[in-house]
């Protein structure tokens, strides 16, 4: 089981249309994954995500459109014969088969013998570190025990196509970070087409390859992590990822005003009537009192609403003339103490030219 | 006490009128056992000299051994019969989740709501037209639409608690739709399969009505058969009968309890994973 | 499955999803369908036609005649007016009968409940023959409870108990018992018990727990419990034929009498139409009392 050996397709979904009622789920949805590729599907509650997935692995039929694994057109094809592996949020292992036959399934039912897909079940528990762990019941492996057993259930029969649907929700922090890493090292290894469902956005940024970002049945942005963070395609996109701050400004070619503060954009404002400026607190520079932003840097000036302690942090909510309030973080460093701005001091940050983002607002 | 914003001692009248009531419900019957044993022409309570007469009398019987056969014929088709049908049904209706029109379960469980004289009617009117009348056929297939409700019930209340991504899951891993209920779904419900099949047994081999109407003569259930003795002429065999047929209650009830706890059991730690 | 062998590489029209679709759901109403058929024919169909025959006079020409003649016939109307009172006499021993049990069922450690219900499943699960059987031997004329009540010199003469109505009601409320005790004692097991020690908490005396806060929350189990009990009963025959000798008519019998012995299902039918359109009713009424009760609770 590598990557060399494996067959792994390309998934093609287009315009693809599906209501519940009133209720538009999917609209218009077109989306091209590669071969190989780790593609999650990231959005708000009700956004259509788990539709989507659900169209892919054949329990939900759209209303109209086209999916395509590789050039076959799967859409008329019944759950059982896409041949895709599949996770879910609650692992769904059966409760009255140990963890060997649990993983014994697929093969099982594709006719394997019990001897070699014993043998199989075993090497795919080994990858997911629970070699010898097949003759435990299911009710006496742990949740993240139990995701792990979902997880080698799903890529033993060597899916082309493997789709989890927020298959790490249902546990703690630590052991979701860490599963993060093993199924993107996993993912590495057996390199099949891997489509993830998350509403949490660091989860998405930490794993993925690209990022399709859902709103409303539409797919608002699909790139790369770092594309979707640095250049956010839309104002739900720069709301839903980082810890943004949205504030109107009017923007025309490479300048926009914030109320009287006018600042330089790195490239021309997007088509629209009216604008938003990202801020992030991370990007934000505290300027010193009397200090010169450094050179081609846009400058904000505001006032200290409220400031709170945050141990390693002070989190910072500072209020624009115009009466918009934004968050700044500042790390907690030796010898800053004295320097922190009181509530109601007035501040100024610098904002790098490159950092200042600006997008379309929607209707 | 579960709760004790009543001192116990002031609940002593409940206990006691509550301990009473269900005496009575359990002593009647249970007065016909002894009385069974009696040696006399008349039955007594309790017997001046004890026999085995009436049980002799039900075993040489040829009337009483041939009804109780076709009871026993009927009461097992009907169990086998309105659990497959019931558990099919139930688990449709919980493939379509919120989906089910209501009219559907308050057609699937008319049987129980029909006062059974009309059903009973009703079959007998059919009956007649198909030839039905006093054929084994036509005494399964009324018993197992009886019986049908109390399988759908038992099943599909413990299905209300399955998941049924475990179903997906295992269509996705290839399962086809059949093949999936049969490995993943079946194993998980067949205690409240197996209760549901005693209760259908029990149901059917209890039934006096539609009986009374659709068959008769060499034909007769055990109940009918009952039926017309009490009514017209009391036979002391009766006795030994009921004695017995309380004996399979009991014995049917704690099989029906063993199944339907370990379904109950086997619920949450299901639903857990 | 046909949705296998069509072709793999054009894409589907919305109609193509849309016959899938309804394909699916025509698979899943496949697995209700035999158990649908079986009523259908047996139960629904039958009936259906009765009730049909039951507005139709001898010539096939339409008439309400099988309607008037049950209002008109005084040995119809009591008959109708004593199937009405016994089952209110029933239904109302069963509620003063079976509530204790249910409440006390209720107050025990559940292992403890378990046994005693075991009380009420043994005589729910014998036949109604036997359990029939059981109280004729009881109340006949020189039966256990006359012998037993002359021994201790209560009466002298035996008591009449038996092929009358009182007969009739003891022998349905013992057989009844169990269908409002087991659906009360469900209800009651689910009522929230912190509700109570809030009460007793706020100084309220146990009695005014009982009747302001248990109760009303019993009510709708309650309630429904002894309407399912009224319509049984409305239509029950082995045990008013049995225990009433004769004696005591009700509405089954006079359905049965009609078929068996005069064959003019006319007749029958319409007044197996009236006990099914009071059972709808009065079922209908238990069900209201239970969702209207729960949506203010």
């Amino acid at each position: 089981m590598d990557a060399a050996s494996r067959l792994s397709l390309p998934i093609a979904i287009e315009r693809m249309d599906k209501r519940y009622g009133a209720v538009t789920a999917l609209d218009g949805v077109s989306l091209r994954i590669a071969a190989g590729d780790f593609v999650t599907l990231l959005g708000p509650s009700g956004s259509g995500k788990t539709t989507l997935l659900m169209v892919l692995a054949g329990f939900v039929r759209p209303d109209a459109g086209s999916l395509t694994f590789g050039d076959r057109q799967v859409l008329m094809l019944p759950p059982h014969a896409r041949g895709v592996g599949m996770v879910f949020q609650n692992y769904a292992l059966f409760p009255h088969m140990s963890v060997l036959d649990n993983v014994c399934f697929p093969l099982r039912v594709r006719g394997i013998g019990r001897a070699d897909a014993g043998r199989r079940a075993e090497a795919a528990l080994a990858l997911v570190d629970l070699a010898g762990y097949g003759g435990r019941q299911v009710h006496q492996l742990s949740g993240g025990q139990q995701q792990r057993v979902a997880l080698a259930r799903a890529i033993v029969f060597e899916p082309p196509i493997l789709l989890m649907d927020e298959p790490l929700s249902a546990l703690d922090k630590n052991l979701r970070e860490r599963m993060q890493i093993e199924i993107r090292r996993l993912h590495e290894r057996l390199g099949m087409t891997t489509v993830y469902v998350t509403h949490d956005q660091r989860e998405a940024l930490t794993m993925s390859d690209r990022i399709a970002v859902l709103n409303r049945g539409r797919v608002e942005q699909y790139a790369t992590p770092t594309e979707i963070y640095e250049h956010p395609a839309s104002d739900f996109v720069a709301d839903f990822i980082g810890e943004s701050a949205l504030v109107p400004v009017t923007a025309a070619g490479d300048k926009a005003a914030l109320g009287r503060q006018q600042m330089a954009l790195p490239r021309p404002a997007p088509a629209g009537n009216s604008h938003l400026l990202v801020l992030r607190p991370e990007k934000l520079e505290l300027l010193a009192p009397g200090e010169p932003a450094p050179d081609g840097a846009n400058v904000i000036a505001g006032q200290v609403r409220d400031r709170i302690f945050q141990g390693d942090s002070v989190l910072f909510f500072v209020a624009l003339p115009e009466g918009q309030v934004f968050t700044f973080r500042l790390q907690v460093r030796a010898g800053l103490a004295g320097r922190l701005p009181e509530e109601g001091a007035a501040v100024r940050f610098a904002l790098a030219r490159q950092d200042t983002l600006v997008v379309p607002k929607s209707a | 006490m579960e709760d004790s914003w009543i001192p116990w001692h002031r609940r002593l009248p409940l206990i006691l009128f509550a301990g009473l009531v269900m005496l009575l419900l359990v002593l009647p019957s249970l007065i016909v056992i002894p009385m069974s044993f009696s040696a006399g022409d008349y039955l007594e309570f309790p017997p001046r000299e004890w026999s085995l007469r009436w049980y002799r009398a039900y075993f040489d019987s040829s009337l009483w051994g041939e009804a109780t056969t076709i009871s026993f014929i009927a009461g097992l088709s009907t169990a086998l019969l309105a659990s497959i049908l019931g558990t099919a049904a139930a688990w449709g209706l919980r493939l379509m989740g919120r989906g089910a029109p209501p009219l559907l379960m308050m057609l699937l469980t008319m049987p129980l709501t029909v006062p059974v004289i009309l059903t009973a009617i009703g079959i007998f009117y059919l009956y007649v037209r198909l030839d039905l009348v006093n054929s084994m056929t036509g005494l399964v297939l009324a018993h197992t639409m009886l019986a049908l409700p109390f399988v759908l019930i038992l099943v599909l209340s413990r299905l209300q608690g399955f998941d049924l991504n475990q179903v997906r899951v295992a269509e996705s891993l290839g399962a086809k739709p059949a093949k999936a209920f049969f490995l993943v779904v079946l194993p998980q419900i067949r205690f409240a399969v197996i209760a549901g099949a005693v209760l259908a047994f029990l149901t059917s081999f209890d039934e006096v009505i539609v009986a009374l109407f659709i068959t008769g003569g060499g034909k007769s259930t055990i109940t009918r058969v009952m039926f017309t003795s009490l009514r017209d002429q009391v036979d002391p065999t009766i006795a030994s009968v009921s004695s017995m047929l309380i004996l399979l209650s009991v014995v049917l009830v704690v099989i029906f309890q063993f199944f339907e706890g370990r379904g109950q059991k086997a619920a949450p730690a299901a639903r857990k994973e | 499955m046909s949705t296998l062998a069509l072709p793999a590489v054009a894409s589907p029209t919305p109609a193509d999803l849309a016959r899938a679709e309804r394909h699916d759901r025509w698979r899943r109403l496949a697995l209700v369908a035999p158990a649908l058929v079986l009523i259908g024919v047996l139960l629904v169909g039958p009936f259906a036609w009765l009730a049909t025959l039951s507005f139709l006079d001898a010539q096939g020409s339409l008439t309400l005649g099988n309607y008037e003649m049950i209002f008109e016939q005084t040995s119809t109307l009591k008959i109708l007016w004593t199937t009405f009172r016994v089952s209110l006499l029933v239904t109302f021993f069963c509620a003063i009968l079976g509530y204790p049990v249910a409440y006390l069922l209720g107050l025990l450690p559940r292992r403890a409940a378990a046994f005693c219900l075991l009380a009420v499943l043994l005589p729910f699960w014998t036949s109604i023959l036997v359990r029939t059987y059981a109280w004729m031997v009881l109340l006949a004329r020189k039966g256990l409870v006359n012998t037993g009540l002359k021994d201790i010199g209560l009466i002298d003469e035996p008591l009449r108990l038996m092929h009358n109505e009182s007969g009739t009601v003891i022998g349905m409320t013992h057989i009844m018992l169990p269908f409002l005790i087991l659906p009360l004692y469900a209800t009651i097991r689910s009522i929230d018990r912190s509700y109570l020690r809030a009460g007793a908490s706020l100084g309220a005396r146990p009695t005014t727990v009982f009747w302001r806060v248990f109760f009303p929350l019993s009510l709708p189990g309650f309630l429904g419990g002894l309407c399912f009990v009224f319509v049984l009963c409305l239509g029950f025959f082995v045990t008013p034929a049995l225990l009433g000798g004769g004696k005591v008519q009700m509405i089954a019998m006079i359905i049965e009498r009609n078929i068996v012995m005069h064959a003019s299902w006319g007749a029958a039918s319409s007044i197996g139409v009236v006990l099914l359109v009071t059972t709808v009713a009065v079922l209908w009424l238990g069900w209201f009392l239970r969702r209207g009760r729960r949506k203010d609770a």
